[in-house]
């Protein structure tokens, strides 16, 4: 009598394992699909710092962007603005800004100004990019309008990050 | 009684398994998303410069028009050849020479005018809608294509 019940045991055991085993993995499966499309795990920090430094030169109402009295004017340039000591002091002190440095070149017209942030570090852009072990570099270029004492004019903006790892 | 305890054996095997399937997914969970992540982030984060590049062009003045007010020009006369020109020309002395722009019109489901559409790749559209005299908005969309070109002669074949 005992071992039948045994060996009915043993056979519910087994057979009951295997649903088992497929539940969970259906539920595993669906719960890490979830986890794996909401968590953001692999982050460019070097791009993303250069993209933030670089968005809030255009967004900052403290920085070159040109404000009448609708409010500002993103991707127009106010000439007056674009100084070396306004754009060191816009978003944060360009003392803070340790290892990382901006060249701001600005083609309008004519004209071509080149404007560093945290020079020290800026300068070393493009000479020091071809060492990629130690140095992140991004450039980007956008397509602006500068205003100035003539007018509105074309021109374009080229932002060159460096950043040392 | 020893049945009863190779009933318990197998289901420790079974456990074994069921835990080395976990150790499986998760690893390879971990190594399938690193790849894709990164490049939705960087995605974002180029569109919101390409939106910088569609307000500065449509702003852009033209024979005392702006490039908007010209757009609204051109639907009104539904020619768009003034505008493809224009846009071509601003296309080709401002905007980095390292990827393809095309700035498309739409209204409704119809597209109206295609400018400079020609490469192909992967696109990255910035869009903003204008409000049209008549009936609803006009979309306006600039795409910058991910493909390099090396010559103002653009071909669908670029990827």
């Amino acid at each position: 009598m005992n071992k039948k019940g045994d060996s009915y045991h043993l056979g519910k055991e087994v057979n009951l394992w295997f649903p088992r085993i497929i539940i969970m993995v259906i539920v595993i499966l669906i719960i890490f699909s979830f986890i794996g499309s909401h968590i953001k795990r692999n982050l460019d920090i070097d791009y993303l710092q250069s993209s933030i430094l670089t968005e809030g030169l255009f967004y900052s109402p403290d920085c070159f962007t040109h404000r009448d009295e609708n409010g500002m004017k993103i991707g127009v340039i106010d000439h007056a603005k674009f100084k070396e000591q306004t754009l060191n002091e816009c978003i944060i002190p360009s003392k803070k800004l340790t290892g990382i440095g901006l060249k701001l070149t600005l083609v309008y017209g004519a004209n071509k100004e080149i404007i560093y942030i945290n020079k020290d570090a800026g300068i070393k852009f493009p000479s020091f990019c071809s060492d990629e072990k130690s140095f992140a570099c991004f450039s980007k270029q956008f397509y602006v309008l500068v205003k100035d004492s003539s007018g509105i004019q074309k021109g374009v903006l080229k932002i060159d990050t460096i950043k040392s790892k | 009684m020893n049945k009863k305890a190779d009933a318990e054996g197998i289901g420790m095997i079974f456990s074994i398994i069921f835990l080395i399937i976990i150790l499986f997914l998760f690893y390879s969970f971990s190594f399938i998303d690193k790849g894709i992540v990164r490049e939705e982030t960087s995605e974002q984060i180029d569109l919101s410069n390409i939106n910088i590049n569609l307000l500065s062009l449509l702003r852009t003045e033209v024979n005392e028009f702006t490039i908007s007010e010209l757009i609204i020009d051109c639907y009104s006369k539904d020619d768009y050849s003034k505008l493809s020109t224009e846009v071509n020309n601003i296309f080709q002395d401002y905007f980095d020479k390292n990827y393809c722009w095309a700035l498309i019109i739409i209204e409704g489901d119809k597209v109206l005018a295609e400018i400079n559409n020609l490469c192909g790749g992967k696109p990255i559209e910035s869009i903003i809608n204008i409000p049209t005299p008549n009936t609803g908005d006009l979309t306006i969309k600039l795409i910058r294509y991910g493909a390099e070109k090396s010559n103002p002669t653009y071909s669908r074949d670029i990827s």
